[in-house]
């Protein structure tokens, strides 16, 4: 038995890199939302970014969250959103090496399906594979960026938002940061190692009457043909990735319209790419020539504002056009050519209802309903598509000591499909719960506590794709269990600053959707599996004042991840820790603020791991330390600010890989040079 | 609080958890024994979870496993899916599929003697059964060719379109006979063999056959086929093809292998219990063997020489479900259905050929 060997290679890579993840909605600053419900006086639309104290942000959040503003982003070197993912505690990444590989996370051991990411307000969604690839968001226009652990903490959001195990929040400067009514550019340009061209440009400005738009473009150009270690035996050959070079295009429109307490704001967005796919290393063979076009299009408009003192309404409407084409060239695939190309829309809206009855309680109801299909030119294409109808009621309490925050999420999902048999339907109440306390009034020590229940439905890759889905498949579950601590130390002398978080977490993982052989060619999705993880996350902040507009500031992050797969006690992998999935990691990051030339020193590291649920020696993928550094300082010239930035990635060039047989890049360089005016 | 204790700590801890690692291909153990009277045993290993393939000796008057001969003699990989092999003159080749790369090495040594790297497409890359005859290997390509392998020159000197999707051929009656599987068009499978002529070396005809075929041996006399049907209503079975382009079932099976004047058939779906068969060419009599050990037979064969059987096997988990990522057993009988000695084996059973004397 030995045929399509290559069939189920490639079946099984499709299948798995789309075996991560659901998508999800959206929120703004967190700040915005906290003060509608606890300050009915202040007016709701003033963005106000929290940065008093740089470590203070998510403290008395009844569930974890970390979040990495655009200043932190600076300051600590971050390179891009993938890196700053992996910073984080709790946070697997998963990328396929170079500007182009595919980069998806997962959090705490749950698959990348169960992380939604939210754009602007409004999900991002992907039907098919259920994953989010995050290497199509630049950090160039990010404001900051959220990552919620478990339930949300913000009780004004889209019951969408409510219906992820996690959720990743990314929040773009969409409205002017200047006050003023002058246009104002700002333009960047990166330059680096492996054929990196990266000019971005944003162009902004305030009207009368509250109304203001904005534009940004960003083109990114790389070879990525960046030269790689194989250590064969005991030899090691020095080879280059091949076929890997990128093209994309991202192009984005802004208009808000502000007014007595509300805000109207739209978006338009486009996304092009062309990516040449260099696949998996193989032995004395480097050659591929898979590639990957994608263009992603989609509209949105929300509105968010009171609608009389005590109630507050959130609205918002998008519509989503993805394409995904891959084509393969090789004799073996009948005429020579894979070329499969797959479509898929959605049609969103969401209104929520925030009551403020009173200075400690507020409630909300949210309703969601969205529509996707896909449609594809693949033999088995049957033209599904899914209506799902979601809706929270929550309620929350806050006195300032203690906050409390109970959801409970009523999911409807409607499976069809045009030319076939559709998936199941589903149908669910999905309960959450956290409470965070101060126990005394100083110091600013919180404990919290948190539950959440929550799945995620097929995607339509694990329901329909060609001859591996199952339509048969149910829902896969999630419980998890959060206890924490989090700490801001008052100033001491040199130490301004310093914060700690602690979390515990258990998670529960039932009917995970799993591949299993219907027999050696043919792979099936099936409800098999089951996991437990249970981990620890510690993160630490502090910010040391060595004088006058000279600090230190650290922020560092520890992670202990168990996840054990519980399927059955017969099977070989029962208890082995998850694939991929390390059992320590951890990051840090040291900067130094001067009137100088600022500098930031940064490292991530990842346990070994295996390649296989089985974990058996030979799967196993040795770990690694990444090791980046970062100059930069900013000038004014008139009325400009400019801005110069170097940065070194991977600097001790270790070699290292993810993904197995995905050699990430060595040492390389990055130039920016950044114009505002 | 002392913060520089604390930041130290942070560092250990990060430095910590990744010290020890380093990024060595890891040998195995050679004490540079290898015996040119041996079983050969062909891995494919488990390309997407990176694991290597790998060639392992049972040596025939010991009968002791060697294990991963090819990197212990060479220092390096066989390379990814390997596929086919054949003992032929003083030299072994083995077709790597993924690697598009035929090793040949010496059949004493099991020291390379040659790479051949197949990078021309007109030619075919992705090796997939071998026969050998008259100083050229003949290559089955999964991507539609018959590659003619010149083994003075080790060169690729010729190559004839066939397919799609190539699988295992067979020289009968001085043709090369096939399977143009059609697999990558799943579930539309092919029914179509190609007969290729090896003087002048073109292909010859197409002729027709059962739904899926996947594997031609010659019975002398007779040909045979094993087509794979649908995996679904229409089963896996050995037919005989005749001259006038007829073709009769013999018996259901996934696979089979001819020694002498008897055929022998395993019939085993995924996770089925297998049937073991005997058939004779001349007197179409059957009878039934018994193998109890094998459970989950993933391929067999028959020593020319002692008429012992040898299995390979997928790994069986303690509820019952197959694993070919796993390790697997491998089974040598006797010809009378003796259970002569078993071994672990290696992810992905890909084949068994023999380098006898």
């Amino acid at each position: 038995m030995r045929k399509p060997v290559l069939a189920t290679i490639y079946a099984q890579i499709f299948l798995t890199s789309a075996f991560s993840a659901e998508v999800n909605d959206y929120i703004p600053s967190r700040t915005v939302h906290e003060r509608i419900a606890d300050d009915t006086v202040t007016s709701v639309l003033q963005e106000i970014e929290v940065t008093a104290d740089r470590n203070r942000q998510g403290l008395e959040s009844p569930t974890p969250l970390q979040k990495i503003d655009s200043r932190k982003i600076r300051e600590s070197g971050i390179t891009d959103i993938s890196d700053a993912m992996r910073r984080l505690p709790g946070v697997n990444l998963r990328d396929y090496g170079g500007a182009g590989g595919l980069k998806t996370i997962s959090v705490r051991g749950l698959g990348t399906q169960h992380t939604s990411v939210i754009y602007d307000g409004a999900a991002l969604s992907d039907c098919q594979s259920g994953q989010i690839d995050l290497a199509r968001y630049s950090l160039d226009n990010v404001r900051s960026l959220t990552l919620h652990y478990g339930d949300n903490d913000d009780i004004f959001i889209p019951a969408r938002m409510a219906a992820s195990a996690s959720s990743l929040v990314i929040s773009s400067f969409t409205t002017p940061q200047e006050s003023d009514d002058d246009l104002h550019l700002k333009g960047q340009f990166k330059t680096g190692s492996f054929g990196l061209y990266n000019p971005f440009l944003r162009i902004e400005k305030n009207f009368i009457n509250g109304f203001s738009v904005s534009g940004n473009a960003n083109f990114i150009h790389a070879d990525n043909n960046y030269p790689f270690t194989v250590f064969n035996g005991t030899a090691t050959v020095r080879e280059k990735r091949e076929n890997s070079r990128l093209n994309s295009l991202t192009a984005e429109i802004n208009a808000a319209k502000r007014w007595h307490g509300k805000e109207l704001t739209a978006k338009l967005y486009y996304y092009d790419t062309s990516n040449q796919l260099p696949g998996p290393v193989i032995y004395y063979v480097n050659e591929s020539n898979e590639h990957l076009k994608e263009k992603n299009f989609f509209g949105q408009a929300r509105f968010r504002g009171k609608l009389n003192s005590s109630l507050s309404l959130l609205s918002i409407l998008k519509f989503n056009w993805a394409s995904s084409r891959y084509t393969d060239t090789d004799g073996k695939y009948p005429g020579g050519r894979l070329d499969n190309h797959y479509i898929q829309r959605e049609t969103y809206a969401s209104a929520s209802l925030l009551y403020v009855p009173s200075r400690n309680v507020s409630l909300d109801y949210s309703a969601d309903w969205a529509w996707n299909n896909l449609t594809s030119n693949t033999r088995n294409a049957i033209r599904p598509y899914r209506n799902s109808i979601l809706q929270t009621v929550t309620a929350k309490y806050s006195n300032g000591r203690v906050t409390a925050l109970a959801r409970l999420l009523y999911s409807v999902y409607v499976n069809r499909a045009k030319d076939g048999e559709a998936g199941k339907d589903k149908q669910r109440l999905s309960p959450s719960f956290s409470v965070s306390a101060k126990p005394f009034e100083r110091p600013e020590l919180y404990f919290r506590a948190s539950y959440k229940n929550i799945f995620r439905m097929p995607t339509f890759n694990e329901a329909y794709y060609d001859n591996n889905g199952s339509i048969n498949l149910d829902a896969e579950t999630t419980d998890q269990l959060n206890i924490g601590v989090s700490y801001l130390a008052p100033p001491m002398n040199t130490l301004t600053e310093l914060s700690f978080t602690a979390d515990a977490y258990l998670n529960n993982v039932r009917n995970k959707i799993v591949a299993v052989p219907y027999n050696l060619f043919l792979w099936t999705m099936s409800n098999l599996g089951k996991v437990r993880v249970y981990g620890l996350d510690v993160t630490l902040g502090c910010t040391f004042s060595l004088g006058k507009s000279n600090s230190l500031l650290f922020s560092g992050s520890y992670s202990y991840q168990r996840a054990q797969i519980r399927t059955s006690p017969e099977s070989a992998d029962w208890m082995r820790q998850v694939a991929y999935i390390p059992l320590n990691s951890g990051s840090f990051s040291l900067s130094w603020l001067n009137p100088w030339v600022n500098a930031a020193v940064h490292s991530t590291a990842t346990g070994p791991r295996y390649t296989t649920n089985y974990n058996i020696p030979e799967t196993r993928i040795p770990g690694f330390i990444d090791t980046g550094i970062s100059l930069f300082r900013s000038f004014t010239a008139g009325k400009a600010r400019i801005e110069g930035k170097a940065e070194i990635l991977n600097l001790f060039n270790r070699q290292y890989e993810i993904i197995a047989r995905y050699p990430m890049p060595g040492r390389s360089w990055r130039l920016t040079l950044e114009v505002e005016l | 609080m002392n913060n520089s204790f604390k930041f130290a700590f942070a560092l250990t801890a990060i430095a910590g958890l990744t010290a020890c690692d380093d990024n060595n291909g890891n040998m195995p153990e050679n004490d540079g024994d290898v015996s040119a009277d041996a079983i050969c045993l062909l891995y494919q290993g488990d390309l997407y979870n990176s694991i290597e393939g790998a060639l392992d000796i049972i040596d025939c008057k010991t009968m002791q496993l060697i294990s991963n001969v090819f990197k212990t003699q060479n220092g390096r990989n066989l390379g990814d899916t390997p596929q086919c092999g054949l003992t032929y003159g003083s030299r072994i080749y083995l077709g790597i599929h993924v690697s598009k790369t035929i090793q040949v090495i010496d059949r004493q040594t099991y020291k390379s003697v040659r790479q051949i790297s197949l990078t021309d497409p007109q030619k075919g890359t992705q090796p997939r059964s071998m026969v050998a005859h008259g100083g050229k290997v003949y290559i089955s390509m999964f991507d539609g060719y018959v590659a003619r392998l010149d083994t003075a020159s080790l060169e690729i000197d010729a190559a004839v379109k066939v397919g799609p999707n190539p699988e295992i051929i067979a020289l009968h009656d001085g043709k090369l006979y096939v399977p143009n599987s059609d697999g990558m068009n799943f579930p539309n499978f092919g029914k179509t063999a190609s007969v290729v002529s090896l003087n002048p070396f073109k292909t010859e005809s197409t002729i027709d056959v059962p739904l899926n075929p996947a594997q031609f041996i010659s019975g002398g006399s007779k040909l045979y086929l094993l087509s794979k049907g649908n995996y679904d209503d229409i089963p896996s079975a050995v037919y005989e093809i005749k001259a006038d382009g007829k073709y009769e079932k013999i018996a259901d099976a996934t696979l089979f292998h001819i020694n002498g004047d008897t055929m022998y058939l395993v019939n085993c779906e995924w996770e089925k219990t297998p049937e073991f068969t005997s058939y004779s060419i001349t007197t179409k009599d059957t009878k039934s063997l018994k193998f109890d050990k094998v459970k989950s037979p993933a391929n067999f064969s028959v020593d020319p020489v002692t008429g012992n059987f040898i299995f390979s096997t997928y790994a069986i988990e303690d509820n019952g479900k197959w694993n070919s990522s796993l390790r697997g057993d491998i089974y040598v009988y006797s010809k009378d259905g003796e259970l002569i000695k078993s071994y672990k084996g290696a992810p992905g059973p890909a084949a068994i050929f023999f380098n006898r004397i």
